[in-house]
């Protein structure tokens, strides 16, 4: 397994406070790392974690978050000096670090592989049985995780409500606009209007020609524009018609005023000052002429115009009536020339008026009896005047007076010509709306379908991962509680709530139960681990390093031993099995049996040192260190043979249900072992296939076999070493050499090995047809007879 | 229970595609889609940036018969 985890090196990470490097022997497939509480192995996990997950691990929880970076490097160190480094069995590394507030993992090297890690830890498994089943989900999602596609299902309701919504206000729009049609059906409906409904009446009327009324509503608009118009025009010319006979009156009294003062004074005085004005303007300078243009005598002009002057004060009285004179003539001149103006516009517009009417005369104006062909031929010829402003002054009251009768007429055309409209507004809305809605129903029917049709296929693709798990988790949970009436009877996402997981087991005879009201604790604990083990069997095992981090709390020591065993025969289709626990009886397990699980040991945690991990021992491995020692330890080789041969003896009666006498605790004496296990040793032979010293099968396979008689006798004969060397304090032990001492632990050691599978581990207990294999897939080594004799 | 990493061997991007896969068929197979929308499909239901709309116009467009009929190449009378 070239992927499997070989080393460990952690620096100033959480219970790191001293570098430290962990070795995993890659040649195990299960690793047991063991420490009582306190001692490190949530550190070792966690960088784990780090590594493959770039995660947090334990510190990603509630009351950490969301600043688990802060408490993830030791005390007292920061998290820029913090590093974990991990190599597989081939070489490649990977290092995490912390960057901000996240974890960064990096490659070694380019290529580099790292198999996927999956850690459970307690608090992990409690959700997998959560009795919430929200929470149950949650736990097993990354399992299912189809996270795009429920985006996209998301995507897909947001799409089915915003086109439902425009659906319904389609539909409003479209109910309005029918009700609105109705009320004018309702209201405008004639007799003779056969439609039996509003929109085939409105497309009746829609259609209907309505130039002609368009057309008599412009003429009475323009008639009424007409009149108006005219009105003001002979308002006007009224107005400048008597300003100019004002100023007549005016002009003509000036003159008389003028006319009296020069006849009583001098009759010349007049002209004399037009003659004094006209010479004074003639010496004004820049001229200033030297001589008299009448008599060419030379002249002073400057003198001249000084008397010139001096007499015109002395007329002024006479100047200022005449200026008077030609004032009031120039106005008279404005007020003539702005009546001819008004003339000509009343002349203009009257023309225009009488025209109109000549071709659109509307029966308010008949009344008048005018005959406006006839008038507008006479102004053909005529031209602008009093007389005529005068006429059309007249006409223009007497039209004025019937104008209210002409914009009722226009009115009622208008109201006539609005209703069309409006109708076909409402049709137009309605046709629109109707179509729109149908159009909006069939994409809100297609959403709903499609929605429906995906949700579909979600539940039935996730409940068929379900449906296959179940079996596992069955079989998983049988192996740990075998011949117990209880299991998964199954699994399924809750219709309603999608992200919900509900769970019915079989208890007894009821298969409907809910596990966590039937199940016991120990039971729920290993549920909840067979459930998830299936999960992670269902993905790509072999590419997986499970990490189990204390996980049972409440799983005595007979069910720990089944659980070792599940787990022996799980690993060979993971990459590595990683198992940290403070349970010594889960431990002391794994030292009794298993040559195929690489033992760890944490000592005590100090600040100072940190972490302390320490490689531990088999049993057996520690039997054949102490038969190695020099100098010779010979209480140390009889008590730990003692201790090996009670465990496999202990074991072998157990497996074979050999005879033993009730106690309490089952402690049984060495003696009793022996004897209970004697007939099934003299004929016990072991078969196994001879491998090279890599521990593979040699080829062409050859397979052996032991007999384990011998080993037995050997051993039976010298059972009393380990009471009197090993255990007890007695004078006759002394008499015994260090030669039958290490006589025995050998014979100990070598009936252990015989016994024991050198691959797995572990005692060939699984019934077989004709023998007991060991928990290898294949190679076992075999143990005959099956049965007790 | 960690998070997948992105270079380990965990098969949730191979569930998302398979499950995405059995949608797109199951949408082709009620007509839904047309077979030039299929990988537009998969890619919608394979993506981490779905838009609102995305699917109303994939779903719209197949409404349209005339559009039916020129991306799938049906025959005139399969035409809506």
């Amino acid at each position: 397994m070239p992927h499997r985890i070989k080393e460990l090196k952690l620096t100033h990470f959480r219970g790191a406070t001293q570098p430290v490097t962990i070795q995993f022997d890659p040649k195990k497939s299960v690793v047991v790392i063991f420490g009582e509480n306190g001692t490190g192995k949530s550190t070792v996990v966690d960088a784990i974690d780090a590594v493959g997950n770039a995660s947090f691990g334990s510190l990603d929880r509630e009351g950490v978050r969301p600043n688990p970076h802060k408490y993830v490097s030791s005390i007292n160190r920061t998290a820029r000096s913090l590093e974990v480094e991990l190599t597989t069995a081939i070489g490649h590394t990977w290092k995490a670090t912390i960057s901000g507030k996240n974890v960064v993992v990096a490659a070694g090297t380019d290529g580099s592989f790292l198999p996927g890690i999956l850690v459970l830890r307690r608090r992990e498994l409690l959700k997998l049985i959560e009795t919430q089943p929200a929470k149950r989900y949650e736990a097993i999602k990354s399992f299912i995780d189809v996270a795009e596609v429920d985006k996209a299902e998301a995507a897909l309701r947001v799409d089915l409500v915003a086109v439902d919504k425009q659906f319904g206000n389609a539909k409003a729009a479209r109910d309005q606009a029918q009700k609105s049609l109705h009320a004018f059906w309702e209201q405008e409906k004639q007799a003779h209007e056969t439609e039996a409904e509003p929109l085939g009446w409105a497309e009746q009327r829609i259609a209907e020609d309505l130039t002609a009324l368009e057309s008599q509503a412009s003429h009475l608009e323009t008639l009424l524009s007409g009149i108006k118009t005219l009105l003001t025009a002979t308002a006007s010319w009224q107005q400048a018609h008597e300003t100019r006979d004002d100023c007549t009156l005016k002009v003509e009294a000036a003159k008389a005023k003028l006319a009296d003062t020069n006849r009583s004074e001098d009759t010349r005085r007049t002209d004399l000052i037009g003659l004094l004005t006209s010479a004074k303007k003639y010496l004004a300078p820049p001229a200033a002429p030297t001589s008299c243009p009448l008599c060419a005598n030379d002249v002073q002009a400057e003198s001249l115009r000084q008397r010139i002057e001096d007499q015109l004060h002395q007329l002024q009285s006479a100047s200022e009536l005449l200026q008077l004179v030609n004032s009031t003539q120039n106005s008279y001149k404005r007020a003539a020339d702005d009546c001819d103006r008004c003339n000509r516009d009343v002349f203009s517009q009257f023309r225009k008026l009488a025209t109109h009417l000549a071709t659109h005369e509307p029966s308010a104006v008949q009344a008048l009896n005018i005959n406006w062909k006839e008038l507008t031929l006479e102004l053909l010829t005529a031209a602008a005047s009093d007389v005529i402003s005068e006429q059309a002054t007249d006409l223009a009251q007497q039209l004025w007076a019937e104008s209210p009768v002409v914009q009722q007429a226009l009115d009622s055309l208008r109201q006539r010509l609005t209703l069309h409209d409006n109708i076909k507004v409402q049709a137009d809305l309605l046709k629109d709306s109707t179509k729109k809605a149908a159009d909006l129903g069939q994409v809100v029917e297609r959403l709903t379908k499609t929605c429906q049709l995906v949700v579909d296929t979600r539940r039935e693709f996730v409940q068929t991962i379900l449906d296959g798990i179940i079996e596992e988790v069955n079989r998983l949970f049988a192996a740990i509680h075998p011949g117990e009436k209880i299991g998964l009877h199954r699994l399924e996402m809750d219709d309603v709530k999608r992200s919900s997981l509900e769970q019915h087991a079989r208890f007894e005879d009821a298969s409907e139960v809910i596990p966590q009201a039937y199940f016991s604790e120990s039971h729920l604990d290993t549920f909840g681990f067979c459930l998830w083990l299936a999960l992670a069997k269902r993905l790509n095992p072999k590419q997986l390093v499970l990490v189990l981090d204390d996980v049972f709390t409440s799983v005595d020591t007979q069910h720990f031993q089944r659980i070792s065993e599940l787990l022996a025969d799980e690993a060979q289709y993971f990459q590595q099995l990683i198992i940290a626990t403070h349970n010594r009886r889960w431990h002391d397990l794994y030292r009794q049996n298993s040559a195929g699980a690489h033992l760890i040991k944490l000592e005590s945690w100090t600040l100072n040192k940190g972490l302390k991990p320490y490689e531990d021992q088999t049993l057996m491995a520690a039997l054949a260190d102490a038969l190695g020692a020099e100098p010779f330890d010979r209480q140390a080789v009889a008590s730990q043979a003692g201790i090996v041969l009670e465990t496999v003896l202990d074991r072998l009666a157990l497996a074979y249900g050999c005879l033993l006498p009730h106690k309490h605790g089952n402690s049984y004496t060495l003696g009793e072992l022996l004897f209970s296990t004697g007939k099934l040793l003299q004929k016990a032979t072991i078969i196994r296939i001879d491998r090279d010293v890599h521990g593979h099968p040699v080829l062409p396979n050859n397979w052996s076999e032991i007999q384990l008689n011998d080993l037995f006798q050997t051993i039976n004969g010298l059972t009393f070493i380990r009471n009197e060397v090993g255990a007890h304090f007695s004078p006759s032990g002394a008499d015994l050499s260090n030669s039958d001492v290490r006589t025995f632990g050998e014979a100990v050691l070598a009936f252990a090995q015989a016994l024991s599978c050198p691959t797995c581990g572990y005692l060939p207990q699984k019934e077989r047809d004709d023998h007991r294999s060991c928990r290898c897939p294949k190679y076992q080594t075999q143990l005959r007879p099956l049965n007790r004799p | 229970m960690s998070e997948p990493s992105s270079n380990s061997p965990f098969p949730s991007q191979t569930a998302n595609a398979e499950l995405a896969a059995q949608i797109v068929a199951a949408l082709r197979a009620a007509d839904f889609i047309g077979i030039s929308d299929e990988k537009a499909v998969a890619a919608l239901l394979n993506s981490q940036t779905v838009k609102a709309g995305d699917w109303r116009s994939l779903l719209e467009k197949h409404l349209i018969p005339s559009t039916a009929i020129a991306t799938d190449h049906a025959a005139p009378n399969q035409g809506a």
